[in-house]
Order: structure tokens, then C-alpha cells, then sequence
């Protein structure tokens, strides 16, 4: 019994139109078509002799010529026979007609047991013992007939075929010819009916097996259970297409192969429900699973009826036809690739369908391909799932992928932003406690030596002490403002240090007859710059600026400040330059003043250059690196 | 009242620098000393008392904060021009001095001629800045600041220009120079900023005021 799920009605006036041809009643050769290749001659007989006889030799007499293949002869065999089902079938031919070629006997399509004998000598049977039930009737045969056993004249081939009560009775195909030619035919048929099929159904059940292994891990991924569901029962389904022999009691494994298709089918439209996510596909599922259980049940009442199932199969291919209407529905408002494939790889599920159907030996409207397509279509369908379902859960992987990589990027941001701001935190911190540091130093400046070095220069001034008391007292102030401005928050901006120091000491050039030419250019913040390291440069610069005042006899001093490249790292250059007389580096009381600002310098890790000028004039320059000083 | 001529008033502690003071007012041509305090007290009725263009005040006095005393000044008499006496010019005095009214500095130590003419030039108009000063009211100017540091009236385009200049240690008249305009509009310029740092930390305390409670509002 084969799939005849769809397109019977269509079909069916189809039949109508073919009539049964009769066969012709002649004692001698049955009628046969011969078809000659490159590789040989061959006979295929159109009729053969046909006897129910239950005796265990060839009958003498009773035969009934009839057309071939004669696919569904356990109705009548069951009339005739008591016990198991039994029919020979006997052709004749003239064995002149093939020479001297090797010859061979091709038949197929026979159920279920198989005997050949040639001339009555017997040369093959599909069966070891009379333990196994045996399935023949999807297997070609070929059997190599000795050259001793043709006579020249009329050749008799006689096949008897067997089958238990309830199982089909039926002669296929006979051919007889030249043995190159058959076994070429033979063997293509052999691959596509049962090698093939045999080792996909095979590994649809392995892969199922695993597919179901996979479930059980992660029991809220339905579609895996249906998937593994859909490749067993298709395995199931598709067994008798290979097997050679019935593995269990004969009845019962006819029974779950007839039932197991609409299970198969059932299964199959749910995995796609649950894979298509379809609104309602619980009840969708729930539905398929009800109409399958109610189609073993109708043809089980029918069969016990009517003898015929014709309306499960109607029903069936109502089942399948409106899951294609769903499908259809939902490919085209969700417009997704997969849904159309889906529906593609069902209607052409549903056309190979058509095709098994027109092979059904009781429908007979064609051979078609030479073979039955179901038991690869239970493996396309299997193995376009499991692709399908591989692609989303490879994607599902790939989405997991991107989404770790962009959480560890969250995380990775936060952490620095959480990082920064406990670093901003403590640089507030640090700042408070030095702004607290300041005001108490600033105080201490401000209400101790401060004010008593003001006042000490008041008194001075008032009773016209000597002017190097004066200058003293001066410088001293002079010093303590310094300290004061090295306390200020500018944030390693060398610019307004030096603005600053020019503007503390504008009146003393300008007294001094010295016009300064001011020269910035935008720089760097000098982000290593702290308290200490101000104090430092302006003590340094203001050296510098001293000794221009005293000792330089200038008209004019420039100062400058511009970011400078020194040996690839990036800094600032600041340049103190007079039009003076210039200084002579052999003299001693100045080398002090010189050696403290190198001192400085290299305490800020900076460059310090001090150089008489061609035109005249000194000129003091110091680089000081960007980069902190620690990093160095 | 002669234009140009300044009635001048001074607050401070310690003696041999106020005589120094006094003594080159007096010796100048254009400028009287009207009073004088040694203290937070007599100083307070200095200010009560009146009579003066000019208040130079010292912020460390022995029984208070001459910071108190200028905002007195300045909220009695708003005509009137108030110098802070440092002996530094440190950033956060005089920044406070500002803010409480203050149009200018004076250097304790620095010689008495220059003085009178610090006095001289506050009248014409003008406000001395030092380019740390200048780069500190620019720090707090920006978006980043806390918002309570933010002025109330937002400088001028003009006003900034001066300030940015002046913090990267520009004198006046470069500054004037570059913005193609006089050096005493510049001063003006620092005058203005001064004036609206003030009116903002008088926002301040009204709004700090009235969150306490005090003024009912």
C-alpha cells in the first residue's frame, strides 16, 4: 500500500479513461515488446500464464493468460486459497531469438516471496528459509541463467510468488535478455529503489536520533522534537521500501506501516507550525496531531467495513492541503524566506505524492520515474528542516556572539566610566586637601612673615634706611609672591605662569628702561605640572628676568612661549631673550645663579639652554616635555 | 567738586603701612584723605559716616573681615570706587574681594607713587586684573562649572575677548592693541566683569537667603 494522499480526485477521471487490454489467448509464446541497445536484446513480456494452484510443483494445466504486471492478485487469491496467498505465472519464448549471448531474467514488482525456475530447473529464490517473512516487491532481481538449460526451441520461465493472507499478492515485471543490457537497467533500479533509500532513511534515523538526544538537553526547543519525531516516523514509514525482510510479526509491521503515514504527515506539518512560529500553532498542532489519530481510526473501521480506505486518504489529503492554505497565508504576510521555502518543498512533497499515487498497484495509471519517490521525500523534508533549523540555530550563535562581545563592551565602558569618575573623585579630593593646604600656608604668608616684612619695609622706607635694606625686604616679598603664585590652580598652563610673573614684574622693567615684547602662541596644558614644579619655573624664569634686569644693560626683552618638538616628543619652549650685553660665562658670582637654574631645569626634566647672541643679547631657553615627568 | 578729584578713605591694621598710604594721598595734588580705621569697628563707622569716593580696605583686620566692610561699602554707596589692600594680590582675596565689591587692588608693598596712581586710574575707569585672576573667571565662565559659579549676567563677546587676552599675559594696550580698541576701554572692559562677578555673588546671596528662610520671601 503507497501514498495516495493527494490529487486522487484530480486523478481519478484519469483512470477512467484507461481500459484494461485483453489479453491474448495463445498456447505458445506470450506476447512480448523487444527493445535492442548497443548492449544487447531484450524481451519484456506483455502477458503471461497465471494458475492459483497450491500445490508445491508447477501445475500442468489450469492457466489463465493475462496481462502483465499483474500487481493486486490477493483478492482473487484470497477467494480461491485457504491459507497463505500463492500464484504462478508462466511465460514461454523461443530461445533461438538470443544466439549466443549470455542471458538473464529480470523481474520486480513481485510480492512478496519470490522462486524462479527455467525449463523447470529451479535457479532462484528471494528467500533463505521459510522463517523470514520476506518483502520483495519493491526489489529487482536479476538472475544469470546458465546457456545449458535453453533449448533451442520453446523456453518456459515459470516465477511463483507467495505472500501471507493478509499481505499483497502480485507478479511484476519479466524480462528476459541479454545479460549486459538487463544488469545496466538491473542496477539503476537497484540504487534508486533500495541502496539509496536504504542509506538516507538510515541516516535520517541516526540524525534523528540525535536531533532527539538534543531535546531532551533543552526540553523547551519543541521544534527539535518534532524534528526527531518527523525522521523517525518517516523511517518508519519508509522501511518496506528496503528492507528485504519483515523484522517483526508480519501483520503488525504491515499495520504501522500504513498507519505511520499519517503520522508522518502529522508530525511533519507541526514541526513546520512550530518552526514557523505560527500564530495559535499550538492548537495548529494539536489539530494535525487530532486528525491523524482520527484518520488511523476512520481507516480502521473502514478497512473492517468496506475494504477500502479511499476517504482516510480523501481526508488526508484535506489534512495536508489546508496546512498548505495556513502556510501559504502566512509565507505571503510575513514575506519570510523560509516560509516560501517551506511551501515550495511541501507542494513538491505533495506532487511526488501524486506520482507514488499513480504507482499504486490498484490505481496503475503510470510507472513514472520507474520507481517511488516517498521514501526520499521523507528525507528531503527531514533534512531541509534540520538545515533549516541548523541556519537559525548557527545565527542564534552568531546573535549570542555579537550580543557577549557587546555587553562585554557595556561592562567595559562602565567599568571606565566608573573608573574615571572614582579617579575624578580622588583628584577632587586631592585638589580640596591642597586648596585646604594653600589657605592655611597663604594665611601663615599673609598674617606671619608676610606682614611683618611689609611692615618691616614701611618702617625701612620711613626712616630712609640704606636702599640694600630696601631691596632685601623686596626681594623677600618678591619671593613670597612668587610662592603665591605657584599655589595657584592653572592646571600646568606654562602661559599664565609666565603671563604672570611678566605681570608682577611689568613696573620693574618698565622703571628699568626695559620694554618687554610679549610672544605667545597657544600650547599645551603641561598636565604633570603641580605646585612644586610651578615654583620651580617661575623661580627659574624669574632668575632669568634678574639677571636681565641687573646685569644685561637691554632696552627691550622678549618673552615667549609656543609649543616645540624636541627629540619626537611633543612639549612647550619658553624663551627669555634679551638685546643686552650679553653674559660672560667664566664669571663666578653669576655661575651661581646659572647653576640653580640648571638645577631647576632638570628638576622639571625640561631642556635649559643659555647662549650669548651673534647680534647681542642672551637668550634662555627651556623646553619642557608634555608627557609627565614620571613617565620619563 | 573739581572732576578728577577723589575724597579718599582707608581701613587698615598696621600702622607703618597705613601712614605710607596716607601720606602719599595726602602728597598728592588731586586726592584728600577724608578718614581712616585701624579696625573691623571704626572702620564700620568709617563706612557708616560716608564722605568718600574712594575705600581702600585690608582684609585681615584684628577684630573682623574687611571683606564685610567692603560689601557694606558698596551696598550703601554704589557710586563710590573700593580697593582691596593685599600684600600679594593672591587669586582668592581678591576674587572674594571683588565679589563683595572691590574695583581694584593695592600692594602693600609696593612703592607709594604707584599708590596714588593705582587710585588715579580706578577713577577713570578702569580695573587692574592679573592673568591668573583673568583665567580663573574664565575657568568658572565655562559650561563644565558648577552651576552656582555661573554669572547671572553673561559677559559680553567684547568682554570676553579682553578677558582671554589678558589671561594669556597680555598688558592693556597689547590687548587693546589686538582688538583695535583704547587701552582705557579695556580697563572698562575688566571694570564691567568685575561688577557683574559682584552682582552675581549679591544673586548668590539672596537666593542663599531666601532658601534659609530669612528673608521670607
Amino acid at each position: 500500500m503507497l501514498v495516495r494522499f493527494f490529487g486522487l480526485l484530480l486523478l481519478s477521471a484519469f483512470l477512467m479513461a484507461l481500459q484494461p487490454v485483453e489479453a491474448q489467448d495463445d498456447n505458445s509464446n506470450n506476447q512480448f515488446d523487444v527493445q535492442t541497445s548497443n548492449a544487447g536484446k531484450i524481451i519484456r513480456f506483455v502477458d503471461a500464464d497465471f494458475s492459483f494452484s497450491e500445490i508445491s510443483d508447477i501445475p500442468d494445466s489450469s492457466w489463465i493468460r493475462r496481462e502483465l504486471p499483474a500487481l493486486w492478485l490477493s483478492d482473487e487469491a484470497r477467494k480461491v486459497q485457504g491459507g497463505d496467498l500463492s500464484v504462478w505465472a508462466r511465460v514461454r519464448f523461443d530461445g533461438t531469438a538470443f544466439e549466443k549471448d549470455s542471458i538473464s531474467i529480470f523481474t520486480e514488482n513481485n510480492r512478496e516471496r519470490v522462486s524462479v525456475s527455467i525449463n523447470g530447473v529451479d535457479i532462484f529464490r528471494n528467500y533463505a528459509d521459510d522463517r523470514h517473512s520476506m518483502l520483495g516487491w519493491n526489489h529487482p532481481y536479476l538472475i544469470p541463467v546458465s546457456n545449458s538449460l535453453l533449448k533451442p526451441g520453446t523456453n518456459e520461465i515459470v516465477i511463483r510468488a507467495e505472500s501471507g493472507r493478509n499481505h499483497s499478492l502480485g507478479i511484476g515485471t519479466i524480462a528476459v535478455g541479454s545479460h549486459n543490457a538487463l544488469a545496466s537497467h538491473f542496477e539503476s533500479q537497484y540504487f534508486f529503489r533500495i541502496d539509496a533509500p536504504k542509506t538516507l532513511n538510515w541516516t535520517m534515523l541516526l540524525l534523528s536520533v540525535f536531533v532527539f538526544i538534543m531535546w531532551l538537553g533543552r526540553r523547551q526547543e519543541m521544534e527539535l522534537f518534532w524534528l526527531s519525531l518527523t525522521g523517525i516516523s518517516w523511517f518508519v514509514r519508509n522501511y518496506h521500501f528496503f528492507a528485504e525482510t519483515i523484522p517483526i510479526e508480519p501483520l503488525l509491521f504491515q499495520q504501522i506501516t500504513y498507519y505511520s503515514i499519517y503520522f508522518a504527515v502529522a508530525v511533519t506539518l507541526a514541526f513546520c507550525a512550530e518552526f514557523l512560529k505560527l500564530r495559535y500553532r499550538k492548537i495548529i498542532i494539536i489539530i494535525m496531531l487530532g486528525i491523524g489519530v482520527f484518520l488511523c481510526l476512520s481507516r480502521f473501521f473502514l478497512i473492517n467495513t468496506n475494504h477500502t480506505d479511499i476517504a482516510s486518504n480523501l481526508m488526508t489529503v484535506g489534512l495536508f492541503g489546508s496546512f498548505l492554505l495556513i502556510l501559504a497565508h502566512h509565507a505571503w504576510k510575513g514575506q519570510s524566506p523560509e516560509s516560501w521555502l517551506l511551501l515550495i518543498l511541501l507542494s513538491l512533497a505533495a506532487l511526488t505524492g501524486v506520482h507514488d499515487i499513480g504507482r499504486i498497484p490498484n490505481v496503475n495509471w503510470w510507472t513514472g520515474a520507474g520507481f517511488h519517490f516517498q521514501p526520499y521525500i521523507g528525507f528531503l523534508l527531514f533534512l531541509v528542516f534540520l538545515l533549516s533549523l541548523a541556519g537559525r540555530f548557527l545565527s542564534a550563535l552568531s546573535l549570542v556572539e555579537e550580543t557577549n562581545v557587546h555587553l562585554e563592551k557595556s561592562v567595559k565602558e562602565a567599568t571606565d566610566a566608573l573608573a574615571a569618575s572614582q579617579q575624578a573623585q580622588r583628584k577632587m579630593e586631592v585638589e580640596r586637601a591642597l586648596e585646604t593646604e594653600r589657605e592655611r600656608l597663604m594665611r601663615e604668608m599673609h598674617d606671619g612673615i608676610g606682614s611683618s616684612l611689609v611692615t618691616a619695609l614701611a618702617v625701612a622706607r620711613q626712616r630712609k634706611d640704606p636702599p640694600s635694606t630696601i631691596t632685601t625686604l623686596q626681594r623677600a616679598i618678591g619671593d613670597l609672591k612668587i610662592t603665591v603664585d605657584s599655589l595657584a590652580p592653572i592646571e600646568g598652563d606654562v602661559v599664565t605662569l609666565l603671563a604672570n610673573l611678566r605681570h608682577r614684574m611689568e613696573r620693574e622693567l618698565s622703571q628699568a628702561g626695559i620694554t618687554s615684547i610679549w610672544q605667545v602662541e597657544e600650547c599645551p596644558p603641561l598636565d604633570w605640572m603641580d605646585a612644586g614644579h610651578s615654583l620651580h619655573l617661575l623661580r627659574l624664569l624669574q632668575e632669568a628676568l634678574s639677571n636681565v634686569l641687573q646685569h644685561a644693560d637691554a632696552s627691550s626683552i622678549t618673552l615667549s612661549c609656543k609649543s616645540s618638538m624636541r627629540q619626537n616628543k611633543s612639549g612647550v619652549l619658553i624663551g627669555i631673550v634679551d638685546d643686552g650685553i650679553g653674559f660672560n660665562p667664566s664669571d663666578r658670582s653669576g655661575s651661581k645663579g646659572l647653576g640653580f637654574m640648571h638645577q631647576r631645569a632638570e628638576i622639571l626634566n625640561g631642556a635649559l639652554t643659555i647662549e650669548n647672541l651673534v647680534s647681542g643679547g642672551t637668550a634662555v631657553k627651556l623646553w619642557l616635555a608634555q608627557a609627565s615627568v614620571l613617565q620619563d | 567738586m573739581r572732576p578728577g578729584y577723589s575724597k579718599v578713605a582707608v581701613v587698615e591694621d598696621d600702622p607703618p603701612v597705613l601712614t605710607d598710604i596716607c601720606k602719599a594721598i595726602e602728597r598728592a595734588e588731586d586726592m584728600e584723605l577724608v578718614d581712616s580705621a585701624t579696625n573691623f569697628v571704626s572702620g564700620k563707622q568709617l563706612v557708616e559716616n560716608g564722605g568718600f569716593d574712594v575705600l581702600v580696605c585690608d582684609l585681615g583686620l584684628p577684630d573682623g573681615d574687611g571683606t564685610n566692610l567692603i560689601k557694606m561699602a558698596s551696598e550703601r554707596q554704589n557710586k563710590i570706587d573700593i580697593m582691596v589692600l593685599t600684600m600679594f594680590a593672591d587669586h582668592q582675596k581678591v576674587l572674594n574681594a571683588i565679589r563683595a565689591g572691590a574695583r581694584g587692588y593695592l600692594l602693600k608693598d609696593q612703592p607709594l607713587e604707584n599708590c596714588v596712581d593705582a587710585i588715579r586710574e580706578i577713577r577713570a575707569g578702569g580695573s587692574p586684573i592679573s592673568p591668573i585672576i583673568a583665567r580663573l573667571v574664565l575657568k568658572q565662565l565655562q559650561p563644565q562649572s558648577r552651576p552656582e559659579d555661573r554669572l547671572a549676567e553673561a559677559l559680553s563677546n567684547r568682554e570676553l575677548e579682553t578677558l582671554n587676552l589678558l589671561s594669556r599675559g597680555f598688558s592693556y594696550s597689547e590687548s587693546a592693541e589686538i582688538m583695535n580698541i583704547s587701552a582705557h576701554t579695556v580697563a572698562t572692559y575688566v571694570k564691567h566683569i568685575y561688577r557683574k562677578l559682584e552682582v552675581n555673588s549679591r544673586a548668590e546671596a539672596v537666593f542663599e537667603a531666601s532658601s534659609r528662610g530669612i528673608l521670607g520671601g
